[in-house]
């Protein structure tokens, strides 16, 4: 018997705001949290969707600091404000035997690159103890198990920029099959560090800009970073509990390219988005509104449209797309995440966050983006997109419930 | 003055006073379990410079353990 999956719990911490109304109000207004990040000698990548600073006091213990990487402090964070969304106390058995799947494009390198720093350039004798514990790739799933109270299966999955997202789909397959019946999921993400901004830095693909997705004058990627973290339960659960509901998963579908390790491959993101309305069941013509991966790289705008098109034919014109990259930023595994967040919202409350930023169409880039401004729209089947570097490719369908 | 630095430095591990720290307390019983034990001793051999061997990491159980111990490596050096 195959579980049917709903979404009952949102939390997010971005450049938007620490908590998930703030990202709300900010993306519908069509407010970019892109500023001047702090400047790093030697490093020329000068904007980014920085999480504000917060005290983390408010948050944790002193005691729990040690082992809290800078993408763990988020993910929990965001894992806390789902589950109360979702009225769900560390006492609920539900939430003590609650799975934990957290995606991370980057996992800990704030750590690993201040022991690495220490050792490389300080030359000192000896790393610090808890730099594996802090940094290691599933730190964050951890953590989050451990301050949720929760004993469940736990564990990261990483696929860069849909980490997030094949994270929520294993999390939906898990309740789907009946292995779990509530599970915390989502992803976060903390790249600015020295060692990835030079990185990013040498891809040639950011933005000094900001971020312009499908627009003609679009510059490239505006790194972001922080955690989106859901709760899903199977429907049975959440109706015995009498929850409250934001949207069903409805499908999900996913592909790999097999190819170019950063170049989009159209068939690949066709793949996926036929994929996820096949698992759906749904048609092309019933999906409202698509939260495109929208990058504003000159390459994925053009690919992810095209693959739009060959996907929905004459039903493209009737869709809208945006890209809420716009505003949070390319959050890398967190993106995918924070994205999925914002098109629950927007089916949840029947408004479509823009793409903001937009200037001018291009002539290769032909849907209705959302430009600038967010529309009111009856939504009643949603995709949210993803695809990631290395070919790696997730989307995830999402309908009105009930 | 090796004593109180190694009581001071416990003491800031434990959250509690130096004062309050007795020769034979154990680091247990202050609230420092293994992984606290062993980010405990990085802060003494960052402090003191020195490096104490995994082998004997076991018989480290005092406070007074931890203040021979590195007196020891003091001496050596």
């Amino acid at each position: 018997m195959k579980h049917r999956v709903v979404i009952t719990g949102l939390g997010t911490i971005s450049g938007l705001g620490l908590n998930k109304q703030d990202f709300w109000n900010e993306l519908i207004a069509g407010h970019p949290a892109i500023k001047p990040i702090p400047a790093i000698e030697n490093v020329h990548i000068s904007i980014g969707a920085m999480v504000e600073e917060f005290d983390d006091s408010l948050y944790f213990e002193k005691s729990d600091l040690p082992l809290l990487d800078r993408h763990s402090k988020f993910a929990v964070i965001a894992a806390r404000e789902a589950v109360a969304d979702a009225g769900l106390s560390v006492e609920d058995d539900a939430l003590q035997r609650a799975a934990v799947l957290v995606g991370t494009g980057c996992g800990g390198k704030h750590t690993d690159e201040e022991t690495y720093d220490q050792l490389y350039k300080q030359q000192r004798k000896r790393a610090h103890p808890l730099t594996i514990p802090k940094g290691m790739p599933s730190a964050s799933a951890s953590m989050v198990s451990k301050h949720l109270g929760s004993r469940g299966p736990a564990f990261v999955i990483s696929s860069a920029c849909a980490s997030g997202a094949h994270a929520i789909i294993q999390a939906y397959s898990m309740i789907r099959s009946g292995i779990a019946d509530v599970v915390i999921t989502g992803a976060a993400d903390a790249p600015f560090t020295y060692g990835l901004l030079k990185s990013w830095e040498s891809l040639k693909i950011t933005s000094s800009d900001t971020c312009r997705p499908f627009s003609k004058d679009r510059s490239g990627i505006v790194l972001g970073e922080g955690a989106g973290m859901l709760v899903l339960e199977s429907e049975a659960h959440a109706l015995a509990r009498e929850a409250d509901i934001y949207a069903e998963i409805a499908g999900v579908g996913m592909s790999s390219d097999a190819g170019h390790i950063t170049r989009p491959d159209i068939d690949g993101i066709k793949t996926a988005i036929r994929n996820a309305l096949d698992d759906a069941g749904i048609e092309p013509g019933d999906v409202d509104y698509i939260n495109a991966h929208g990058t504003a790289t000159m390459l994925n705008d053009v690919s992810e449209t095209q693959a739009i098109r060959q996907v929905f034919g004459v039903d493209a014109d009737s869709l809208a797309v945006s890209s809420t990259k716009s505003m949070h930023g390319h959050a890398l595994g967190a993106s995918s995440a924070l994205e999925l967040v914002a098109t629950a919202l927007a089916v949840k409350n029947g408004v479509i966050p823009p793409t903001a930023n937009f200037t001018e169409a291009d002539e290769n880039c032909d849907l209705d983006y959302v430009p600038n401004h967010s529309i009111r729209k009856n939504i009643k089947v949603a995709l949210s997109n993803s695809f990631a570097f290395g070919g790696l490719n997730a989307v995830i369908a999402l309908k009105r419930y009930p | 003055m090796v004593r109180e630095q190694v009581i001071e430095i416990i003491a800031k591990a434990a959250g509690c006073k130096a004062e309050d720290i007795t020769p034979d307390a154990e680091l247990a019983s202050l609230g420092l379990a293994s992984l606290d034990t062993i980010t405990l001793l990085f802060d003494m051999e960052e402090t003191f410079d020195i490096t104490i061997p995994n082998e004997v990491i076991a018989e480290l159980v005092t406070v007074d353990d931890i203040v021979k111990r590195i007196s020891q490596h003091r001496e050596a050096a």
